[in-house]
């Protein structure tokens, strides 16, 4: 079972530090060093719309559902809302101490969620038409690198080596301690596991209702970058990046090494898996982003 | 008439005379036409009043406009020079005329060095008086009415007043000057004493400065009093002692005067002790006036001989290299070097508490004795005790328990070792800390809001980031230690996943928050135990001041919280918000929560009954009413509803299409899909500014700031290298060009020689 590169993208000068797929998996979103933010169609290679405005590197991305907004944040500290069709800039939020590493969607667009080195996760409300953060979470001691929304749930995690769960309806926090620096964090498909990356060099896969450990992921290297894992559209396999260039595959049951992905020329540090079909998207501190297909 | 013709001798004029000449002109030329000049010709008294200020248009400046302002202009290339006033700048042409026939001097109330005119200048010449210190301060008022009749009089600066004493005889053979010496061919020879009015030398002290080294009070002087007491006498100094024998004999006077009247001092004359007696009746010193004036004057001869010596221009020169002022020189000896000493250093097991140790007192602990023991001790017969009579010894205890519990136990703790009570101190020490921080961290949000209004004043220290730096690390190790402690920490290293690294606790989302994710407040009417972060406006009262506000009964109190509500900022507060968009939706007659109801549920309820009816019943589950009514069947509408649930999906298929479009209308890219491997990709040319590093790296906040300490302490050492390298590169080229040179000098000399 390999995975062979499809397409290559040209991507963005200066590393491409993030790459998404859209809903359907039809186009695909980037953002960089080169500050801006870039729209592919990856099955033809077009790049069809590019976003320029951030004064700083891009660092994370996130995509509402009906594709009309896309919202980014990085390093001069602001989150901008793109219109995805005519290129405006919709709102332009500000209110980080410093460099923000992730923002993400709530279900219906009306909120935008975003971590930042400022130890700070904000809450930015889109319906109405205040520009100051609705809440202010501070519970994290350092650097907030990934945050996730699930439905009313919120999964973060901190360089200082825990994973926070916040579940708005119950009001309640889940802390999971792992030791290490987080840098990666996803629920699976089935919202009953959690795949967390660290320093470690180790992925984990832990189960979300107590926090037992399920499974441990070895054999790549991860000391130093922010590298994000993921699962495959069926939660059969994970992903990761290393530090050796070469993307790593699991089995999710065996816990073994499927395949190691080659082709990138520096560490690849975003990965985003088709939702449909057996494809994956990758994007490297070399500039390119790749797209790979199950063979 | 007769008189007119003859004016009486007794007559007199007072005032210039007008000629005819003068008449006439100013009788037919009308008034305004009429004008004044100085004795310039210059035309005086301009302006709309014309008695006005003679100052400029044709008067002291040289322009028909007067003083026109000086254009102004710097620029970041070019600084405008600071403009520097001379003294001509403020002169007029006939008194620059005349500075350049005399040069330019300050007027004689100025310069209080300078002779004063030319007959004080011969006098000072001459005079003997020692020089008065009070004459170095340049400047003085003499518009004092006193000193202004004192120099009618013919006093001058530096003379002191009073009774004029005779000169003494025998003049001095060798003439001493003080002040400026004149150069010798303008100095008069005047040998002849014409002064006979020689000033009272006593009022001109003459003082010596001396610079204060020492950390003795002002004019204390340790050591010489001791002395004269010891010997009992003072020394012929001229300093005013009083006299060992008038301050020990008992029948004196001032004793008791300087003392004070102590109790047992039973006079009859107590009035004479306060203050009708005087000092100046009593002898005080051991020289007689005569004497201490003779004093005096040797010391003022002594000064005059040091200056003298230093006065002549010898070459002296300050350390600017300018001559010193005039009246000035230079000191002959260097001024001691103030030794200052750094601050002790304190050690790392400083407490800074005071050095008390229990366990010593308790081991030296005497038996505490009361005054019944005592009483034992001294083999009296005790008291009656009053407190066991009418107190039982029941309630004697409960009294003692209930001591106990207000107070100290009555009984002492055994003994602690000093370890143990040093652990004691620091703690408490701690705890202390950490509740002042307690304390602390409500006003914090407080302290931030005040912040944001001021700034602090930014001192320029280049040190103040490093310091900073340092504190932040310090603060953050500190941090990390604590996370390290943590159990969780410890179990999540051993790998015990699970309940040992997961801990639950409550969260406070925001009521907004919880209204935009849809759910409900989940501590709404509980009180939660960990609120997310205190409120400002809560701390302060806030709630219940509006409260108070909106419940007051005072109309124009309301009135005015009203008006201030309707002017309202422009940023709303969240309550406001979520009240606002209930009233919203109660008046456009939808339930906030219908969306998520599901049309299954409507048609497992509606659905058995007459379409018709249903049509009537049914709410209109839409939030946003259809612009036109269509006249079509129930169950058509039914299905129309069930294809639209939201409005975004239909949005999605529009912008996805539109994006397709968009694709279409691009030109064929030149990047299309590259063949796979294509690894020797020539590494592309950046073009325009350099871009940030690439990758983000997940470290922590310490390691970063501990990395940034080290790449600075590492480019201090690579740019020293490098300059010890080039110091060195360049010795060597320097070594190679000198051997190359003389290489050559030698191959010439044997070229020559051979």
């Amino acid at each position: 079972m390999t995975w062979q590169e499809v397409a290559s993208l040209p991507g963005h000068e200066g590393g491409t530090h993030v790459v998404r797929f859209n809903k359907n998996g039809n186009y695909c979103v980037s953002g960089g060093g080169d500050r801006k933010v870039t729209l592919w169609n990856p099955a033809t290679g077009k790049q069809i719309k590019s976003y320029a405005g951030h004064g700083r590197e891009v660092l994370d991305l996130a995509l509402c559902k009906d594709n009309r907004m896309i919202a980014s944040c990085g390093g001069d500290k602001q989150i901008f809302l793109w219109d995805v069709l005519d290129g405006r800039t919709l709102r332009r939020l500000k209110g980080h101490e410093n460099r923000i590493n992730c923002v993400a969607f709530n279900d219906d667009q009306s909120v935008l969620v975003s971590g930042s080195y400022d130890k700070t996760i904000k809450f930015w409300d889109l319906k109405s038409n205040t520009y100051e953060p609705i809440q202010t979470i501070e519970h994290a001691v350092d650097s907030i690198t990934i945050v996730k929304v699930y439905g009313v749930e919120i999964l973060t995690a901190s360089v200082d080596g825990h994973i926070r769960l916040y579940d708005i309806r119950k009001g309640e926090l889940e802390t999971d301690t792992i030791g290490h620096p987080v840098t990666s964090v996803t629920l699976s498909h089935d919202q009953n596991c959690i795949l967390s990356s660290s320093l470690d060099s180790t992925v984990r896969f832990l189960d979300k209702s107590d926090g037992t450990l399920l499974n441990t992921y070895k054999g790549h290297r991860n000391t130093t970058w922010k590298i994000q894992s993921c699962f495959s559209n069926d939660d059969a396999f994970v992903f990761s990046g290393s530090e050796d260039r070469h993307i790593y595959v699991w089995d999710l049951v065996e816990g073994k090494v499927v395949d190691r992905i080659e082709g990138h020329k520096d560490t690849p540090v975003s990965l985003s898996y088709h939702p449909t079909d057996d494809q994956l998207l990758s994007s490297s501190l070399d500039g390119t982003i790749k797209l790979w297909e199950k063979r | 008439m007769v008189s007119r013709k003859k004016p009486r001798e007794a007559e007199h004029l007072v005032g210039t005379p007008l000629s005819l000449n003068d008449l006439e002109k100013t009788k037919n030329t009308p008034a305004w036409q009429q004008t004044v000049t100085d004795e310039n010709g210059k035309r005086r008294f301009h302006g709309a009043f014309t008695g006005g200020w003679s100052a400029g248009y044709f008067n002291s400046v040289g322009s028909k406009e007067g003083w026109a302002p000086t254009h102004y202009k710097s620029s970041r290339s070019s600084r405008a020079e600071k403009a520097q006033m001379r003294p001509e700048d403020f002169m007029d042409e006939e008194d620059r005329k005349q500075e350049l026939e005399d040069g330019l001097k300050a007027k004689s109330e100025f310069n209080s060095f300078a002779s004063k005119d030319k007959k004080s200048e011969k006098k000072e010449e001459t005079n003997d008086a020692a020089i008065n210190f009070g004459d170095f301060a340049p400047i003085r008022d003499y518009s004092v009415i006193g000193v202004k009749l004192l120099r009618h009089m013919g006093w001058r600066e530096g003379q002191a007043l009073g009774a004029k004493r005779a000169k003494k005889s025998g003049p001095p053979k060798e003439k001493k000057v003080y002040g400026v010496q004149l150069p010798e061919g303008l100095r008069k020879e005047t040998e002849d004493d014409d002064d006979d009015d020689v000033p009272a030398a006593d009022t001109a002290l003459a003082q010596e400065l001396v610079p204060k080294n020492n950390i003795h009070g002002l004019g204390f002087i340790p050591t010489n009093n001791l002395e004269q007491w010891s010997q009992g006498r003072a020394k012929p100094n001229g300093s005013t002692v009083i006299s060992m024998s008038s301050v020990l004999d008992s029948r004196s006077g001032p004793v008791s005067s300087n003392l004070g009247i102590g109790i047992f001092d039973d006079r009859e004359d107590d009035d004479s002790a306060y203050g009708f007696d005087q000092m100046s009746n009593y002898d005080q010193t051991l020289m007689s006036e005569s004497e201490q004036r003779k004093a005096m004057t040797e010391k003022a001869k002594e000064v005059k001989k040091v200056v003298r010596r230093a006065v002549p221009d010898n070459g002296a020169r300050c350390s600017d290299g300018s001559k010193p002022l005039e009246g000035f020189c230079l000191p002959l000896r260097k001024p001691e070097q103030v030794v200052l000493f750094p601050p002790p250093e304190i050690p790392d097991d400083y407490i800074p508490m005071c050095p008390y140790d229990p366990v010593q007192r308790l081991n030296t602990h005497q038996p505490q004795l009361n005054a019944e023991k005592r009483g034992q001790i001294l083999g009296e017969t005790p008291l009656p005790s009053s407190r066991g009579s009418i107190i039982s010894q029941d309630e004697l205890n409960k009294i003692s328990q209930l001591a106990n519990r207000f107070g100290p136990p009555t009984d002492l703790q055994p003994a602690i070792t000093p370890e143990e009570y040093k652990k004691r101190v620091v703690e408490e020490d701690r705890i202390n800390r950490e509740k002042f921080m307690a304390m602390q961290t409500p006003f914090q949000g407080l302290r931030f809001q005040m912040n944001s209004r001021f700034t602090e004043p930014k001192v320029e220290d280049p040190n103040e980031g490093l310091r900073e730096l340092e504190s932040k690390m310090r603060d953050q190790k500190q941090k990390k230690e604590e996370i390290d402690e943590s159990p969780q920490t410890a179990a999540a290293t051993m790998g015990f996943h699970g309940k040992l690294t997961r801990t639950t606790t409550d969260f406070t989302p925001n009521s907004l928050l919880c209204k935009r994710f849809n759910v409900k407040d989940p501590h709404k009417g509980k009180n939660p135990s960990i609120q997310a972060k205190p409120e400002v406006t809560e701390l302060l009262g806030g709630t219940e001041y509006q409260e108070a506000l909106e419940s007051a009964p005072f109309a124009f109190m309301e009135s005015g919280y009203q008006k201030r509500k309707e002017d309202g900022a422009p940023q709303k507060t969240y309550e406001e918000i979520v009240a606002e968009e209930a009233e919203e939706e109660e008046e456009e007659g939808v339930d906030p929560n219908s969306q998520k109801y599901s049309i299954d549920l409507f048609k497992s309820i509606f659905e058995s009954e007459d379409p018709l009816v249903l049509k009537e019943k049914e709410p209109e589950p839409e939030p946003e009413p259809e612009p036109e009514p269509e006249p079509e069947p129930v169950v058509v509408e039914m299905e129309e509803i069930k294809t639209e649930p939201t409005i975004e999906p239909r949005s999605e298929i529009s912008v996805e299409k539109q994006l397709q479009m968009m694709e279409q209308q691009l030109p064929p890219s030149p990047e299309r899909v590259v063949p796979p491997v294509s690894k020797e990709v020539a590494p592309k040319q950046a073009i325009g500014p350099a871009l940030p590093p690439s990758g983000v790296k997940a470290e922590s906040i310490l390691s970063h700031l501990r990395r940034e300490f080290n790449r600075e302490d590492e480019e201090r050492e690579k740019k020293s290298k490098k300059r010890k390298k080039d110091k060195k590169d360049k010795r060597e080229k320097k070594e190679k060009k000198d051997k190359r040179e003389k290489k050559s000098k030698k191959d010439k000399k044997r070229y020559r020689d051979g």
